[in-house]
């Protein structure tokens, strides 16, 4: 079980992984490409934004549980910080559940979102391309998320420490911002 | 009871001109009982965002121009096209308001995606600007002009011999002084509320096309009001198309006289018969574009009906501005 | 008392007002806040109480807000300026930036902490990041300081509100993100926010001069460099010094949109770092793309339930109900100015400048256009609030970076905030008496 458990959490890891670093990568080639195609050949790449529309979505929503994975949020935690590793543990292991709750509810109500633009047939502009497909990537991330934090609650309250996730030790979580 | 009525327009626009007009007849006509609530541009989203809102039924009426429609009602597309509705006020308006092709062979369309088409308008003509003379597709070779993502903007300046650019609005101004882009195509009365008539030196009237405005509301809604409310809701309609109509007259006449003011040295071209007919050609081959791009929107055993639906609505459409003319 | 429990009868039974939807919506976020869940958790949850709870709309609504706001296209930006800034603080870019400056100012009076100062202005102006800057400028030069025998306090201090100093100077995160909620020119933007960036970085060197002379006995000058040495400097910094250039000329020569100069941005940092320094191997970039998209993301996912939450109050009209008390119709242009820059500032007391950016903007936006402001000063404004919030207690996510980097205690780290803080406030009244501190440049580009 413990296998599974590992190999699964390894896969969807590097399927984050590949999706992110090839959406930012492809990001930059297709701006890029725009800008040099219209200055040195007067020729846009018509469907440059409609792509680089598709490759934030990705970006957005693997990122997103690639973030959860790490541990990596922004929180204000001016309270949080003086207190107690047992508050700690009771705060960290009611914020896990209750913000997998949260997001299984948006990946369920992402689920209808995706079939209803399935439904009306919405076809972007430029390509003509389903937008469903793209926006399939939606459930996906906030399922992989929601599925993060519901490991970092059965962490808290089958280990001793304070979890963030899997991987993450309350110790070694990191705050960001831009 | 309120309504809510979004509009993919700023204040002032004449989209918003239509929905205050309708707000205030339908408030007139149930003696102040039921209020309709308008939200401008970007305060419920993007276009697509209002026009899903409407088919869910969140918001009960929309305002959106055809080629946003055109992502849910493909054929909705035809008025896009250049050269089939052309120049002229009186026809344009005509036929927006009581072609039996719109109101019969293109209205069902909508209530795949659970709206039903009420009225169209026309904003006033698309005007090219430039920062030299337009006259032939010669004119437009190398010339970067900004369009609308969506396949028969760009196939169109394709056709007239241009690069058609997309670029997202804010960035038009800034693009167009710096010369990253050279003209756009927009209705005069926007191109004055937008300054792009600072940034462009020509203003071209080629007669192809009016931007036309799409209003619809949520079907199973509308289906759902007692009689007199949708009696109410229908001449609401008429009031505003009249206001709207009348308000773009003006707007597009008084904008005109302010760029003329504000930029003496700026030119207008107004395309002569003969220069319209070679576009007018040209858009010719677009046609079979339009059965494509619908045609593509359909599952693979609906496509043939598909395209012979949409061929049906543009010879219909062509016939009835030919017999109006 | 009655009134209290009256109150509380409207909340449970849904009363379809807007004092009360916004009282409830607050005390939830408050709470959720203090909680510390992550950010996105109480804008979600308030967005679905009023949604649910009073106004019984689909909440399906929330996930197409969620994808509406991260979808302009300005946006991308935002992941190019910070792989950009992450590849330049993986190699020399930094190092050879602040060797100029110390090259030519090292040995004076005060000379490293203003080395420091405009060393963080510099990186700012080729980074669209302040947490870039903190990391990277900041690692180097706190030891240098520490060594010439000034205050940790002092040097944390000054290394903080220097780097935010990113968020004013081109290209900044913070512009893309008010311009594309306010929609506005994002180049007009820039070109506006290079005034005020200036002004306050002499306002900082002053005070470092007048530290300096203050604490003079403890502090040791470093020796002056030699004319080969400044030569060496030099040419070590051309390279770096061409981002500002690249992506302020390609803007203003018309070349490119400032989304694509944050695109060409990147291939210049990779062109410099891998190719011409050598300094990052192919897995630097991967792992600078990952957390690139990382910090991206979790950014963005605040952006799409910010934008699922100003839906859902713009549906309600709260915003223009709540407005109509504070009598701004009408005001005085400092007044509605001051309004603005003060709102901006409590929020970002609390929560991260980008949640308040993402909250307040599309609040302000149709008062600043009744108002006849110049949207591209307001724009200046609330990122001078957002470049002051992200370094002043109690909640700053350049603090708690320095937090990280430097491994001191939160007290330590923002003991020394507090001149820096009266210089930001006097640069906010400057700012408001003198908008064409900011829109001087921006008019003479012609825009
Ligand atoms: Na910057
Ligand atoms: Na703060």
């Amino acid at each position: 079980m413990k296998v599974i458990l590992l190999t699964l959490s390894r896969t969807t890891e590097f399927i984050e992984k590949f999706v992110i670093i090839t959406a930012i990568l492809l990001m930059m080639v297709n701006s890029t490409a725009n800008a040099i195609g219209r200055y040195a050949f007067g020729k846009s790449l018509f469907f440059s934004e409609e792509l680089n529309q598709f490759l934030i979505v990705s970006v957005t929503f693997f990122g997103f549980a690639y973030a959860v994975r790490k541990g990596r949020n922004i929180r204000m935690t001016a309270l949080y910080d003086n207190l107690g590793l047992r508050a700690r543990k009771v705060i960290l292991t009611v914020i896990s559940l209750t913000t997998s709750t949260l997001l299984l509810f948006l990946a369920y109500q992402s689920v209808f979102y995706v079939l209803e633009i399935k439904e009306l047939n919405r076809l972007s502009p430029a390509l003509q391309f389903p937008v469903y497909i793209i926006y399939s990537v939606i459930p996906i991330g906030l399922f992989m998320a929601s599925l993060q934090y519901l490991i970092a609650f059965i962490m808290n309250l089958t280990r001793p420490g304070a979890w963030h996730s899997y991987e993450i030790e309350d110790s070694d979580a990191e705050d960001i911002g831009v | 009871d309120t309504w809510k009525f979004a509009s993919e327009e700023d204040k002032g626009d004449v989209q918003d001109i239509f929905a205050q007009a309708f707000a205030d007849s339908i408030k007139e006509q149930s003696d102040g009982d039921i209020k309709v609530r308008i939200y401008y541009y970007g305060q419920l989203g993007t276009e697509n965002d209002i026009v899903e809102l409407t088919s869910k039924g969140t918001v009960q009426f929309v305002s959106v121009g055809t080629g946003h429609l055109g992502s849910y009602v493909p054929e909705a597309q035809v008025l896009d096209l250049p050269y089939v509705l052309g120049g002229d006020v009186d026809v344009i308006r005509n036929v927006l308001t009581t072609s039996p092709t719109i109101y019969e062979d293109l209205s069902p369309k909508f209530e795949k995606v659970n709206l039903k088409l009420l009225t169209m308008i026309s904003e006033g003509e698309m005007a090219w600007g430039a920062n030299k003379p337009l006259r032939t597709p010669a004119d437009f070779e190398g010339q970067k002009i900004r369009t609308f993502t969506s396949t028969i903007p760009v196939e169109t300046f394709k056709a007239f011999g241009a690069n058609p650019t997309p670029l997202s609005w804010g960035e038009v101004y800034g693009a167009l002084q710096l010369k990253t882009v050279d003209g756009m195509v927009n209705p005069v009365y926007f191109i004055y509320n937008a300054k792009w008539h600072e940034v462009q030196d020509y203003l071209m009237f080629p007669g192809q096309q009016p931007y036309v405005g799409t209003v619809s509301t949520n079907i199973e809604w509308f289906n759902s009001l007692p009689a007199e409310e949708q009696e109410m809701v229908t001449k609401a309609i008429a009031v505003a198309e009249q206001a709207a109509h009348d308000y773009q007259l003006e707007i597009n006449a008084t904008n005109m006289e302010k760029i003329k003011a504000e930029r003496p040295d700026l030119q207008v071209i107004v395309l002569t018969d003969e220069e319209r007919a070679v576009f007018e050609q040209l858009s010719t081959t677009l046609h079979e574009t339009f059965y494509d791009v619908v045609e593509k929107a359909y599952p693979a055993a609906e496509k043939d009906t598909a395209r012979e639906g949409a061929r049906t609505i543009l010879q219909g459409l062509l016939s009835e501005v030919a017999a109006n003319s | 008392m009655a009134g209290i429990l009256e109150f509380l009868g409207d909340i449970i039974s849904a009363e379809l007002d807007i004092f009360v939807i916004t009282f409830t919506l607050v005390v939830t976020m408050v709470i959720l806040l203090f909680l510390s869940f992550p950010m996105f958790v109480p804008l979600t949850v308030a967005a679905l109480i009023g949604l649910v709870h009073f106004s019984e709309i689909d909440t399906g609504v929330v996930i197409q807000q969620m994808v509406t706001g991260i979808s302009p296209n300005a946006l991308i930006a935002v992941p190019m300026f910070i792989l950009a800034a992450d590849i330049m603080a993986r190699g020399h870019t930094a190092t050879n930036l602040l060797g100029l400056i110390e090259a030519y100012f090292g040995h004076r009076r005060a000379g490293l902490p203003i080395t420091a100062c405009i060393s963080c202005t510099l990186f700012g102006s080729v980074s669209g990041s302040t947490q870039a800057t903190v990391v990277s400028i900041g690692q180097i030069m706190r030891p240098k300081l520490l060594k010439a025998g000034y205050k940790d306090s002092f040097v944390m201090a000054l290394i903080i509100n220097a780097s935010d100093i990113a968020f004013l100077i081109p290209p900044s995160i913070g512009m893309i993100l008010y311009g594309t909620l306010a929609n506005t020119s994002v180049g007009e933007l820039f070109i506006a926010g290079i005034g005020p960036g200036i002004v306050l970085a002499l306002l900082f060197c002053i005070y470092c001069y007048v530290y300096s002379v203050m604490q003079g006995d403890t502090i040791t000058l470093i020796p002056k460099r030699n004319r080969a040495e400044r030569r060496e400097a030099l040419r070590k910094a051309i390279l770096p010094l061409g981002f500002p250039v690249l992506i302020v000329g390609g803007i203003y020569s018309g070349a490119v949109t400032p989304t694509e100069a944050a695109a060409f941005s990147v291939l210049y940092a990779l062109l410099v770092e891998c190719v011409i320094y050598r300094e990052l191997k192919l897995d630097d970039v991967l792992q600078a793309a990952l957390s690139t998209g990382l910090i991206t993301a979790v950014v963005f996912i605040l952006v799409g339930v910010g934008q699922a939450f100003s839906w859902y109050i713009s549906f309600e009209q709260i915003p223009q109900g709540l407005l109509e008390l504070l009598n701004l119709e009408g005001a005085s242009q400092e007044y509605i100015l001051f309004i603005i820059a003060l709102s901006f500032f409590i929020g970002c007391m609390f929560v991260d400048s980008l949640v308040v950016l993402v909250i307040l903007t599309p609040i302000f936006v149709p008062i600043v256009d009744a108002s006849g402001l110049d949207p591209v000063l307001v724009g200046v404004m609330v990122t001078l609030q957002m470049a002051i919030g992200s370094a002043t207690p109690p909640f700053g996510c350049d603090i708690f970076t320095a937090i990280a980097i430097f491994n001191r205690p939160y007290l330590e780290v923002i003991r020394g905030t507090l001149p820096f803080f009266i210089i930001l406030a006097f640069m906010t009244a400057l700012l408001i008496y003198f908008p064409g501190i900011a829109l001087f440049l921006r008019d003479l580009a012609a825009f």
